[in-house]
């Protein structure tokens, strides 16, 4: 006749000992090990507490329609310039050149959010005039939202020069989003939401290139104009414009932000337990054997009745 | 039927939208064409205006329902009740169909969805579009075609199920090409495809307000305007109220009028962007400025002609004591016209007689040498303003120059400085308060039996070799640069050694470049040191290393400046303080000739250096014992 299980449950059995006694001293112990060092290991083995952590975003980019262009028109450094601020095109008398400007934004994927900027530009050049470098500045109003709410105007620089005349630059790039310290991760911020270029102002060091660059690259968060490959186009005849076009993407950003309290603790606090587990079988495992082995000394009660009968 | 009715409702919402077409690329991207598809994406973007295109027709609502009128395909697209293709033709001859005309005044029309009817590519009223299948314009011109820019056409992707017009081209067994065109029922196998939308409104754009005679005005005045910008961009560039005060305040333009009555600014030109000198830059109230920027100008024909070369652009008009326009004006009084001529050599003139110092040309006929003489350097203005913001009196100083052909462009300096009328004009300016700022002059001056004398410029008592363009020291007209705390610095010139002739006053010429013509004994210890303390001023230590041999000559090759100085104060707002000043003169410790290169050049050097001798900042009071056993600062980051 085979016996089979038909049922079975864990029993379980007490230990007991009084407070002044090696038992009681190694409960305590064994308490603490298990419960501190996987602190220690957790955060000995770095990024316990998450400091810095990052998010995507497409941020919303505007085309502000204030621009700036210098460009030489000789090899002994004549120039002509414009720009959509009427101060500095009053001070630059006869050096002012009026281009033809034509701006159009694209929102391609139809999100509600710009992609990129068409920009062409033609500026006339007379016949006696050459083409040998391009300064252009183009402003912007940059926000994100996502995280911290960031409201600001940026500046995007586009510089070229050729030792060769040109008759039309053509850059294509990114606005990226340069970020020297990490955002916080929520709050209205809106340091930067002002002019990079104070159009209201009628001095000429207020549109010098210098103060605005030199201005704008202190700030926590700039944008920077990547074009790798700008197409410097070569020959040009007597009568036409030089012409600039350019392509202003807006891409996706990668934001750096210090996570909030409950983040970190959320991220400290797996990363706690994960270790925790561990030192727990372990100690039970050794409490197992130093109880079941009597190897110190204490009082078992056995769950099972004791017939005295 | 409600479903088919609901699909056509919904076409008809999804068109009404700028983005009609955008479901179109979507479908179109099998298109091996780019050429095409981008053709394509164009009109779609030149398609968001409000009004259909003006290709499409201009039905009511019912006419979809009835047989297409473009008669490019005989399927009607409203009974295309079965998912199955429905009849296909070949275009052979499609019939024009004549156009209705523009929308009538003070009405949208309604647009037509039909999916056979909408044709992107057809750009050109009652012409064939090269390789636009579905332009109903096309009869013969089909069999020149390749490709078709535009294969399907369907209105919104994201419908369950909806009418899509294919076209593609076939060859006809002569060798012609001809356009097949159908239209089918397509199913979306997507899961998230939208069965049935019980809210019209929601799939598309409000319907845009339609000029009237009764709104015209309103909505004129909402969008005149001539302006470069976004609509946010122009609300934030709307100008603030300007105040207008009697007195001037800081950073006003300063108001000027010429001898015509003309009013103006006081223009002081600077640079923006270039070199070049702007004119026009008004000088601000109470901002002093110095401002260096390149003229560029033809000698022959522009030195009596430019304005900008003549002092008398500069001091020849009337300053108004204040803003408002009743206000007294003040002249601008020439105190002083320096002569300078092009080596550099400058000779002080009466500026009482002016006539003669206008610009002149002499020498025009010789092609190297015409000469401009009087061609204005240097204009310094000071001006003096009272507490009330009233400019009481404006001086000008001026630096003609003897101006080359080989000279220009010229460099022009322009400063402008503000004296407060009540306050006595200061000995010297501070730098620093305590102790010295980073970037400003030291402070030196020559002891004497009481007190310490300082040098006519104070700013530049304590000074080094500058950068100058022919190099050599011997030339005379080395500039010197200050020695500015905190920055360290190096420069030079160089010697050549045939000048090495007599020894002794070699020598002497050379510690007089190196040290420069008056080299004061004593630097301030403080920024802000008075000239009558002399025991808070640091004698200058001197230290001279020469040849430990016998050689013939010994020429001081170079002079290092060594600057000692330490943080006084708290340690929260440290002040510097200069403890030790010394100058090691080195000359040279070997032979001439060993020294200088084959060409003869022996490089002389000045230089400074700042060296931090502060202690390590103690505690002052007593710590508390402390455990080492320490956590890491960060342990309980988030929590403390």
């Amino acid at each position: 006749m085979a016996f089979f299980e038909v049922y079975s449950h864990p029993a379980l059995i007490r230990y007991k000992t009084s407070v002044c006694t090696k038992a009681t001293l190694f409960a305590i112990a064994v308490l603490c090990l298990t419960y501190i060092p996987p602190l220690l290991v957790a955060y000995r083995s770095q990024g316990f507490w998450l400091k810095r952590s990052t998010y995507e975003e497409q941020p919303v980019i505007r085309f502000q329609y204030q621009m700036l262009l210098v460009t030489a028109t000789s090899s002994r450094g004549d120039y002509v310039a414009w720009s959509t601020y009427p101060h500095l095109n009053n001070l630059l008398g006869s050096n002012l050149r009026i281009p033809m400007v034509s701006a159009r934004e694209e929102d391609q994927n139809q999100d509600g959010k710009l992609d990129l900027l068409n920009l062409q530009l033609e500026l006339p050049v007379s016949s006696e005039e050459q083409v040998y470098s391009i300064q252009l500045l183009l402003t912007f109003s940059y926000q994100l939202f996502r995280m911290s709410t960031v409201v600001m105007q940026t500046l995007a620089f586009v510089q070229h020069s050729s030792p060769v005349p040109g008759s039309q630059l053509f850059v294509s790039g990114d606005l990226c989003l340069e970020q020297r310290v990490p955002l916080p991760h929520r709050g209205l911020h809106t340091t930067y939401n002002v002019s990079v270029i104070d159009g209201n102002s009628p001095f000429a060091s207020s549109y010098d290139l210098v103060n605005i660059i030199g201005e704008y690259q202190k700030r926590n968060l700039t944008t920077v104009f990547s074009c790798p490959s700008p197409v410097w186009t070569v020959g040009r005849a007597a009568e036409a414009p030089f012409k600039i076009s350019a392509v202003v993407r807006y891409p996706v950003e990668v934001i750096s932000y210090r996570p909030g309290f409950w983040e970190m603790i959320k991220l400290a606090w797996i990363q706690y337990v994960s270790v925790l587990l561990i030192f727990l079988w372990v100690f039970r495992r050794i409490q197992d054997f130093v109880y079941q082995n009597q190897v110190l000394p204490t009082v078992p009660v056995l769950p099972f009745k004791q017939h005295t009968a | 039927m409600e479903a088919l009715f609901l699909v056509f409702i919904l076409i008809y919402a999804e068109g009404t939208s700028s983005n009609a077409y955008k479901g179109d690329e979507t479908n179109i991207s099998n298109t091996t064409d780019l050429i095409g598809q981008y053709n394509f994406s164009e009109i779609t973007e030149s398609s968001t205006i409000p009004l259909p295109a003006p290709t499409d027709t201009l039905p009511t609502e019912t006419d979809t329902s009835l047989p297409d009128q473009t008669g490019q395909s005989e399927t009607v697209p409203g009974k295309g009740v079965t998912n199955l293709p429905s009849t296909s033709t070949t275009q052979s001859a499609p019939t024009g169909t004549p156009r209705e005309p523009r929308p009538l005044f003070g009405s949208l029309p309604s647009p037509d969805y039909s999916v056979s009817s909408l044709c992107p590519c057809n750009v050109q009223h009652a012409k064939c579009e090269v390789n636009c299948c579905c332009d109903p314009d096309c009869t013969e011109e089909v069999s020149l075609f390749i490709s078709c820019s535009v294969e399907k056409v369907s209105v919104n992707p994201k419908l369950c199920s909806q009418d899509v017009a294919s076209y593609s081209l076939r060859t006809t067994p002569e060798g012609y090409a001809s356009v097949q065109s159908s239209v089918d029922r397509e199913v979306n196998p997507d899961v998230f495809c939208i069965q049935k939308a019980n809210y019209d409104a929601g799939l598309s754009y409000a319907i845009p307000e339609v000029p009237t005679d009764a709104n015209f005005d309103t909505l004129f005045s909402q969008f005149v305007g001539f302006f470069f910008s976004t609509s946010e961009g122009s609300s934030e560039a709307n100008q603030k109220d300007e105040e207008i005060f009697a007195a001037y305040h800081y950073g006003d333009p300063i108001q000027t009028e010429d001898e015509v009555g003309q009013r103006g600014n006081l223009h002081l030109p600077a640079s923006a962007g270039t070199t070049y000198c702007l004119d026009a830059n008004p000088a601000a109230f109470l901002q002093d400025q110095t401002s260096t920027c390149m003229r560029n100008f033809d000698v022959v024909n522009d030195c009596t002609t430019l304005d900008a070369l003549s002092w008398q652009t500069y001091s020849g008009f009337h300053i108004f004591s204040e803003v408002t326009t009743h206000a007294s004006l003040v002249p601008v009084e020439v105190v002083s016209i320096v002569l300078q001529s092009a080596e550099g050599v400058q000779t002080s003139v009466d500026p009482s007689e002016r006539s003669p110092y206008t610009p002149q040309l002499v020498n025009p006929t010789g092609a190297g040498f015409a000469v401009c003489n009087n061609v204005v350097l240097q204009v310094k203005y000071v001006v003096v303003f009272t507490d009330a913001g009233e400019i009481t009196n404006v001086t000008a100083a001026f630096i003609l120059g003897e101006v080359r052909d080989n000279m220009v462009p010229i460099h022009q300096t322009f400063q402008i400085e503000f004296v407060q009328e009540s306050a006595n004009k200061p000995s010297f300016k501070f730098s620093g308060n305590p102790g010295y700022i980073v970037g400003l002059p030291l402070i030196a001056g020559t002891k004497t039996a009481d007190a310490i004398v300082l040098g006519a410029d104070p700013k530049a008592a304590l000074s080094v070799i500058g950068s100058s363009r022919d190099q050599d020291c011997l030339s005379g007209s080395i500039k010197r640069s200050p020695v500015l705390f905190g920055v360290d610095t190096v420069s030079g010139c160089t010697l050549r050694l045939e000048d090495t002739s007599n020894c002794t006053v070699l020598t002497e010429t050379l510690i007089g470049v190196l040290k420069g013509k008056t080299f004061p004994d004593h630097v301030a210890s403080f920024g802000n040191t008075l000239p009558k303390y002399t025991l808070d001023w640091v004698p200058i230590k001197n230290q001279t290393i020469t040849a430990t041999g016998s050689q013939e000559c010994n020429i001081p090759l170079s002079l290092h400046l060594e600057v000692r100085w330490t943080k006084y104060g708290s340690l929260l707002n440290p002040q510097a303080q200069i403890v030790s000043v010394t100058e090691i003169i080195a000359a040279n410790t070997s032979s001439l000739a060993l020294l200088s290169s084959a060409n003869g050049f022996v490089p002389v050097t000045t230089s400074v250096a700042f060296v931090d001798v502060s202690a390590p900042a103690e505690p002052g009071f007593r710590a508390p014992p402390t455990i080492d056993a320490k956590l890491p600062f960060d342990f309980f980051f988030p929590f403390v």
